[in-house]
């Protein structure tokens, strides 16, 4: 590959209502890796992102959980450092580095010293290029992420709800495994699967890079052409095909484990990020559950005392997804009145129009925590990189403001009465068993 | 669901302020304008214009260690009742005026301090000045919400159990200090939260939450000159009250080994933790200390992590890290592993203890431990809520705002030889206190070799 800074030049964020905006520019290099910049001489600080488009949606049965395991993979060595040099050179400049995976992404990070991005630069390139698989390496990180699926899933009965759920709700899409993966799978990805995976996904023309704090983009770009250029573009990742049929009945799965606390989480199918309803949904996330005075907090939560808790799962995603209710519920109540009052409030948002005060609320619920996400380089970069992954564009980010303002009372009557039909929905129990 | 590399077991810094080093950015913390109200009430204020958002916090100078026995969460439940109705509105319309211009706001204790944390979108800066003011002068503890609140909590209690880390992290703090003022966890046990009364919570509330005990800090987009005005607007009319003096003993540190098994049957994991009481804040070795305990148990190159989880696959985190209090503190050891390897696991966070204390350490690992700590400060006063949390911190331990300038030369001043002293004063071996959380049929027979074993049902 030639050495040619690409210039698919720049969109220059415009300043939305709301007054707020970030100065962000984009490149393409040549290698089909696109890179975002957001100059800001606030503070000497960084945060380098690499968002790779790859996650559990990309899987299948046998490998379940190998996105997550690249993720640990992707610090243990690779063509130039080698095992434990990442953290050791990073954190010995100062730096931070870590890194998360969802169904539809895998994302890196490092916060630093600005004058350290010659390092950050040479520590991606170099697992850019290629890793290590080191044997050794790759079962001692097995028990690892073993670990964590059992801190996160198999000890942890909110892990364990979730997993069931999916797995319930989606019979053919791959959102039906958890990004932590099946144990039997952790407990035996070979290493030429896990080569082959590399080289279609950690390739340049899937991934995005996001650079904010101070720096001087010309001079950073420049950079980054120079470590980042010469990586070969791979084959274009097979794509994920939206297979779910519709669902035809309500579907309810049981959990007898060893607890002290009942749950009960009800999920209903909703579209992808981009639908113009994701929005709204979220909204309906607010209405229902943000803040002591929202609905179901207020209903459930103080009022009737039948849960100790009320939580709302909702996420945008590439493909069609869940939103979920997820009830601790009280153990001198009972699943069944929680699972009746819950429904009880679903269908009055889906009957009656929400005042126009409580809208209001909810949006300034979800203003307050747009900017709260913006706070920092991390939570700025973090942001354009999931919007442009979603959207393809991360100009999205800045029309939320608007889009949130346009939202009305019947959006919300609409999209509640469409998506939270009983059969549609999955439910899972957690029923407490003591065990001795 | 997003699954994250190791985020929540690297949480070993919150109470400390660093600062910045060579391969460091230079800290630039905004300027605080302090002030004293008539009343005795701390203000401090800094602008941040990042976003629009400010962030309003309060400290008052009572935690659970202020609990009477026998009401173990009393101060924690006056904290969360505090929410629960103020002045002309009752719980509900207090939420709504808070929710309703988007603004959050949460109460709560700790083991010395209780917190309130508010954030508003600038605009509205005045207005959420106004609540809070109503908040603390005029709390109203309905007796509904006061009985409402403690079935709440009771039932807190018992849905803890089914989360064994924390489980592990409360029991460690009941059996560490046992019968000292810091000895239960902040949000009480149910038995003594089923006594408490509404006077109870009045009274504590009439001690302890007084201007001259409380510092408020205000953070964000503000214009700094405006603040002060409108917080005595706020909150002018606040009792005066005094400050809380010192007021509870140096705790005493465990003498030998001993091990507390706490019961959680069919566990597949175990949930570790090695603890001793630890240095105070003021302590002449805190910056050693801190540096040593990065090369043990900070970030994703320290001792433990490196050889607990790196080199033998036994846990996902691995950390350690000194708690410092005003008088006295703690230092623990925290990892977590399979039911099979518990002891192996253990032995390996032991051996790592043994090396620190036989000051087998060169002068890089010196280095990279002081970069570390130095080059995470800044992003650690990056928000301005992080930044009125460090505020209240200085002031509720005496310290001045030169601490957070100085703190990347003090811990830059630290030597090969500051650390080797400090290894052996300060990190336990011999002396130790193990809580285990699991299954006992799996685990017990591993842990005998550290010590007598005690087995007990969580509270």
């Amino acid at each position: 590959m030639k050495r040619f800074l690409g210039l698919c030049l720049v969109w220059p964020a415009l300043v939305q209502a709301g007054g707020f905006a970030l100065p962000v520019e984009r490149y393409e290099l040549q290698n089909g890796l696109v890179v975002l910049t957001i100059e800001d001489h606030s503070a000497p600080v960084a945060s380098y992102y690499t968002f790779y488009k790859v996650g559990s949606r990309n899987e299948r049965p046998g490998i379940t959980g190998i996105s997550h395991y690249f993720e640990h993979m992707m610090f243990n060595g690779a063509t130039i450092y080698g095992p434990k040099e990442f953290d050791r050179l990073l954190e010995s400049h100062g730096g931070y580095s870590n890194a998360f995976t969802s169904n539809d992404m895998t994302a890196y990070y490092e916060d630093f010293a600005s004058a350290n991005l010659e390092l950050v630069l040479k520590l991606e390139a170099d697992r850019m290029h290629g890793l290590l698989f080191d044997p050794e390496v790759m079962e001692s990180e097995r028990g690892v992420v073993a670990e964590e699926r059992r801190v996160g899933t198999d000890n942890d009965p909110y892990g364990a709800v979730d997993e069931l759920l999916f797995a319930t709700a989606f019979v053919a899409h791959p959102y039906q495994w958890p990004v932590i993966g099946w144990m039997a799978d952790i407990e035996r990805y070979m290493r030429q699967e896990c080569l082959d995976y590399f080289a279609t996904y950690y390739a340049p023309n899937n991934a995005t890079v996001i650079l904010a704090g101070e720096f001087d983009t010309k001079a950073a770009l420049a950079m980054i052409e120079r470590y980042l250029g010469d990586l070969k573009p791979g084959p274009e990742p097979l794509p994920v095909v939206r297979s779910e049929p519709p669902q035809q009945g309500e579907r309810r799965a049981l959990l007898r484990i060893p607890a002290e606390v009942p749950l009960v989480a009800a999920a209903y199918h909703v579209p992808g990020a981009e639908s113009d309803d994701a929005i709204v949904l979220e909204v309906i996330g607010a209405i229902m559950n943000s803040g002591e005075s929202s609905r179901l907090q207020r209903e459930l939560v103080f009022k009737r005392e039948i849960a100790l808790d009320v939580y709302i799962d909702y996420y945008y995603r590439l493909d069609p997804n869940l939103i979920y209710f997820l009830l601790d519920v009280n153990p001198d109540s009972s699943t069944a009145v929680a699972e009746k009052y819950l429904y009880t409030e679903l269908d009055r948002l889906a009957a009656v129009p929400v005042a126009a005060d409580e809208l209001a609320k909810a949006k300034n619920k979800l203003l307050a925590a747009y900017y709260r996400d913006l706070k920092t380089n991390n939570g700025r970069a973090q942001q354009v990189g999931m919007y442009d992954l979603w959207y393809g564009d991360y100009r999205r980010l800045f029309d939320v403001p608007d889009r949130l303002e346009r939202v009305t009372p019947e959006d919300v009557r609409r999209v509640a009465a469409a998506y939270f039909t009983e059969d549609t929905r999955t439910v899972v129990t957690l029923e407490p068993v003591h065990a001795e | 669901m997003v699954s994250l590399r190791a985020v929540r077991y690297l949480a070993f810094f919150i109470l400390t302020l660093t600062a910045s080093a060579l391969a460091a950015p230079q800290i630039h913390v905004p300027h605080v304008h302090r002030s004293v109200l008539p009343t005795g009430l701390t203000v401090l204020v800094a602008e941040n214009h990042e976003v629009p958002l400010v962030s309003l916090h309060v400290l008052v100078r009572a935690g659970s260690m202020d609990d009477p026995a026998g009401k173990e969460g009393l101060a924690d439940l006056t904290a969360t009742l505090l929410r629960r109705g103020a002045g002309a509105r009752d719980a509900e319309a207090f939420a709504r005026a808070v929710d309703g211009v988007g603004g959050t706001l949460s109460t709560g204790s700790g083991i010395e301090s209780s917190l309130v944390q508010a954030e508003f979108q600038a605009g509205d800066l005045e207005y959420g000045l106004s609540l809070l003011g109503s908040l603390l002068v005029q709390p109203r503890f309905d007796p509904d919400e006061v009985t409402r609140s403690i079935r709440q909590a009771v039932s807190a209690r018992r849905q803890a159990l089914d989360d064994p880390g924390r489980l592990a992290d409360d029991q460690m703090q009941t059996e560490l200090f046992r019968d000292h003022p810091y000895g239960h966890p902040t949000e009480g046990f149910a038995k003594a939260l089923e006594t408490i009364t509404r006077a109870d919570v009045m009274e504590f509330y009439a001690r302890h939450w007084n201007a001259a005990n409380a510092v408020i800090a205000v953070v964000g987009d503000v214009e700094a000159s405006e603040v002060e005005t409108m917080v005595q607007r706020a909150m002018g009319e606040w009792k005066a009250g005094r400050a809380n003096a010192e007021r509870v003993p140096l705790p005493s540190p465990v003498r030998g080994r001993r091990v507390v098994l706490v019961q959680k049957p069919a566990a597949t994991q175990a949930q570790i933790r090695l603890c001793q009481v630890g240095i105070d804040r003021k302590s002449p070795d805190y910056f050693a200390v801190m540096v040593a305990n990065t090369v043990l148990g900070g970030g994703f190159t320290s001792w433990l992590v490196d050889e607990i989880r790196v080199n033998r696959g036994l846990s996902y985190g691995a950390s350690s890290r000194f708690y410092p209090f005003l008088i006295g503190g703690y230092f623990r050891i925290s990892t977590f592993t399979k039911n099979a390897t518990v002891k192996e696991t253990i032995e390996v966070a032991l051996a790592q203890v043994e090396r620190l204390r036989a000051g087998r350490l060169d002068s890089a690992t010196l280095v990279k431990a002081k970069n570390y700590i130095t080059g995470l400060y800044p992003l650690r006063l990056e928000t301005s809520d992080a930044l009125a949390d460090a505020l209240l911190q200085l002031e509720y331990y005496g310290q001045p705002q030169s601490w957070i300038e100085d703190y990347a030369r003090r811990i830059e001043e630290v030597s090969l030889e500051d650390l080797k002293s400090v290894a052996r004063a300060h990190f336990a071996y011999d002396d130790l206190l193990f809580v285990v959380v699991g299954d006992r049929a799996q685990i017990e027979s591993q842990l005998e070799v550290f010590g007598p074993v005690t087995v007990i049902d969580p509270e």
